[in-house]
């Protein structure tokens, strides 16, 4: 458990520490939290985590399907983090499999939310 | 008395002796013209004033099936072997006209056609005596056309299929004599003329078809004069029984020659009122289809053959092309703006295949008005296949009508849709976050409360700060808000009376909602950090806050000074809320650059961004 990588992005700081302490609190210690896609893409160049979480509005950055997808290709299963409903911003089709929880999350949705994500995760075997 | 009685004796055998010799003679030239008739092998028949039979030769006798027990026997009475149904006009015509007439007759049995030679016969005295009907074989000429020879039996069956053919040919046949009177007419024309067949023989137009005799009489006499055909006339008219029924006939007329000359007319006549009526409906239908068209808002165009070319274009399909040529084009000639949206290949479907082709939407661009802009507009279509009388698809029907209107209806509806949705989902996006923002704002000050009352106090400050940031961002409507702004109205709860104690100068600094919500955060707990410990914790301490907005050589600043506070004795030992909004979510989520110092005056905060 504690050679997990878990990454999480999370524009709004504040939110992502909440997410990060919820995690650590549960045991996950190889967090990788980001707060942007620049920082996100720079830190994929030299890892790739087990498993992500990611919020899909962004703000200025738009939204995290482009980096979904990137994610995808290289085998890393996905979590989307939002606000949104499916009926007011759906999944784009080739990320339809991923799992999403509905903002605010309680620590067990999250949690839950991440365990079904490693379970499947091939770094988790 | 005996002189005068001998006197009477003598003159009386003198004339009986005259009558002896009267009679003598009477007897030789009796019997010198029956020799005479019977020698000649003439047949000869001799009628009294009221058509009696007085005398008849032998020839006559076998000619007409008289027997001698006939002699006084009215005529009429007797089984006619020949055809004398005209027999007491043409007598009275004779007598009148002292004229013989000649009619040809047909004998029963052999079908035989001979001549009929009626002659009145008059007294010495001058006055009507009888009628001598002489037979005489019809001259040569004129019996190769009428009449079969005996000795060719195959002239013969033609004849006899000539007659059938007459008799029940789907056409009206008539033939009249050089004088223009019916020799002949088979029951069609009869009963087309409503009058039977031997009524119409031997009469004339102005006898039988006074309204159109004028004309038929005019065209018959130019065949006689010329021997030349007149053929397809055209005949409206209506018969005395059912003068309100108009009929049109359609009539060839030819001349018969015989021996170089003219002898006869033949008519053949079709009834064609049902198909002069049916080209009225339809020439009518067309018509009122082409009414239809013409006023149709719609684009109707009709094109031909495989090339689908144009042969009608409505006034509405013309005044949508700007009135450029059509007719008589190609449809890929005369609208070449159509290419690349399928519609000639839906053309061709239409054509090859039989089947309607519907093209719900399509976007055409052309010069409409002829003013050389094109225009741009939206239309839907349909062509339907074109079917002669046999089935086979001679063309194509267009009918087109612009959608232009509809699809810029919708579009701006789906547009307004999408709008919608988009601020629903904005909406959505801020509210869930908001909340995600609570629960982690609760997180966070759970640490530094002791009891449930106290962190209900904490967690109430907090999001009262962020309420009020809510609303400058709802009053800038969540676009740029200024960081004074945000400064002062965090300030308000520690302003005492006119005293100043929280001052700002600087320059406006325009923020975006979520430096908007950090800065908000993040002066709160500044503001509380120095009611706490700073300069706001004393009577006489206050805080000047210098503002500078970016520029091209710097980035944007806040500079933070505590003065007046009690003494500062370093940084606090324990890092609590208020360090993890400043320390990491202003840093984050302004992207800003900070220091802390807490200089031997009071606190000093910069915020560089």
């Amino acid at each position: 458990m504690a050679e997990t990588d878990i990454l999480v992005l999370e524009d709004e700081m504040l939110i992502a520490l909440d997410i990060e302490a919820t995690l650590q609190d549960a045991g996950y210690e190889s967090l990788k939290v980001c707060t942007s896609v620049a920082e996100t893409e720079h830190y994929l160049q030299d890892h790739l985590p087990a498993v992500a979480l990611l919020d899909i509005n962004l703000g200025r950055d738009g939204t995290s399907f482009e980096l979904g997808r990137t994610l995808l290709a290289r085998g890393c299963p996905l979590l989307f983090m939002t606000g949104y409903t499916q009926s007011t911003v759906g999944l784009p089709d080739e990320l339809s499999d991923a799992r999403r929880i509905a903002k605010p999350f309680s620590a067990h949705e999250l949690l839950e939310g991440v365990a079904g994500l490693l379970a499947k995760a091939p770094a988790a075997q | 008395m005996d002189e005068d009685l001998k006197s009477s004796r003598d003159e009386l055998q003198a004339i009986n002796a005259d009558l002896r010799a009267q009679n003598r003679q009477l007897r030789r030239a009796n019997s010198d013209l029956e020799t005479l008739l019977e020698s000649a092998d003439m047949a000869v028949l001799v009628l009294d004033r009221a058509f009696r039979v007085r005398t008849f030769t032998p020839a006559a006798a076998a000619l007409c099936g008289l027997e001698t027990g006939d002699v006084g026997r009215p005529i009429f009475d007797l089984p006619a072997r020949i055809d004398h149904s005209d027999l007491r006009a043409d007598a009275e015509a004779a007598g009148a006209t002292r004229r013989p007439v000649d009619r040809e007759v047909r004998l029963d049995g052999t079908g035989e056609m001979v001549l009929m030679r009626i002659k009145s016969h008059r007294t010495a005295e001058g006055g009507q005596d009888g009628y001598v009907i002489s037979f005489l074989d019809i001259p040569p000429r004129a019996r190769t056309e009428t009449v079969p020879e005996r000795s060719y039996p195959d002239l013969d069956r033609h004849y006899a299929e000539l007659e059938a053919l007459y008799d029940t040919a789907p056409v009206g046949l008539s033939l009249m004599d050089r004088d223009l009177k019916w020799t002949r007419i088979n029951q069609r024309l009869a009963d087309i003329n409503g009058i039977p067949i031997k009524a119409h023989i031997g009469k004339t137009f102005h006898q039988l078809l006074p309204d159109l005799a004028e004309d038929l009489d005019a065209t018959y006499r130019e065949i006689l004069r010329t021997g030349e055909p007149s053929l397809e006339n055209s005949i409206e008219t209506t018969f005395p029984n059912a003068p309100e029924t108009v009929r049109n006939f359609s009539a060839d007329f030819y001349p018969i020659h015989l021996d170089g000359e003219v002898q006869a007319v033949a008519a053949c006549v079709t009834e064609v009122t049902e198909q002069k009526r049916l080209l009225g409906e339809l020439s009518e239908s067309e018509r009122r289809m082409k009414r239809i068209f013409d006023a149709a808002p719609m684009f109707i165009a009709i094109f031909e053959g495989p090339d689908h070319v144009c042969g009608y274009a409505n006034p509405a399909t013309r005044r949508a092309v700007g009135n450029r040529a059509l007719k008589g084009l190609p449809v890929r000639e005369a609208l070449p703006a159509l290419r690349d949206q399928g519609i000639f290949q839906c053309f061709d479907a239409a054509y090859r295949t039989g089947t309607r082709q519907v093209v719900p939407e399509f976007r055409f661009a052309f010069d409409r008005n002829g003013d050389g802009r094109t225009l741009e507009g939206w239309f839907s279509q349909v062509l339907e296949p074109v079917r002669d009388g046999a089935g086979e698809v001679i063309g194509v029907i267009s009918f087109a009508y612009e959608i232009t209107d509809q699809v810029e209806a919708r579009r701006a509806a789906q547009e307004s849709a999408a709008t919608k949705t988009f601020l629903l989902a904005e909406l959505q996006h801020r509210v869930k976050n908001t909340l995600a923002t609570v629960r982690a704002i609760s997180r966070f000050l759970v640490p530094g409360a002791a009891t449930a009352t106290a962190f209900h106090d904490r967690l109430s400050a907090r999001l009262g700060a962020m309420s009020r940031t809510h609303d400058l961002l709802t009053d800038a409507n969540w676009m740029a808000t200024n960081l004074a702004d945000i400064v002062a109205a965090e300030a308000t709860s520690y302003e005492r009376g006119r005293d100043r104690r929280v001052i700002v100068r600087g320059e406006a600094i325009p923020l975006t909602s979520k430096q908007a919500l950090a800065f908000g955060m993040a002066v709160h707990e500044l503001m509380i950090n120095a009611a706490k410990y700073g300069a706001l914790a004393g009577d006489d301490g206050h805080i000047e806050i210098d503002l500078a907005a970016r520029r091209s050589d710097a980035p944007a600043r806040m500079v933070w000074r505590e003065i007046g506070g009690p003494p500062v004795g370093g940084a606090p030992d324990r890092k609590g809320f208020g360090s993890v909004v400043i320390e990491r979510v202003l840093v984050s989520d302004v992207n800003a650059d900070i220091s802390i110092c807490y200089e031997p005056g009071g606190l000093r905060f910069e915020a560089t961004f």
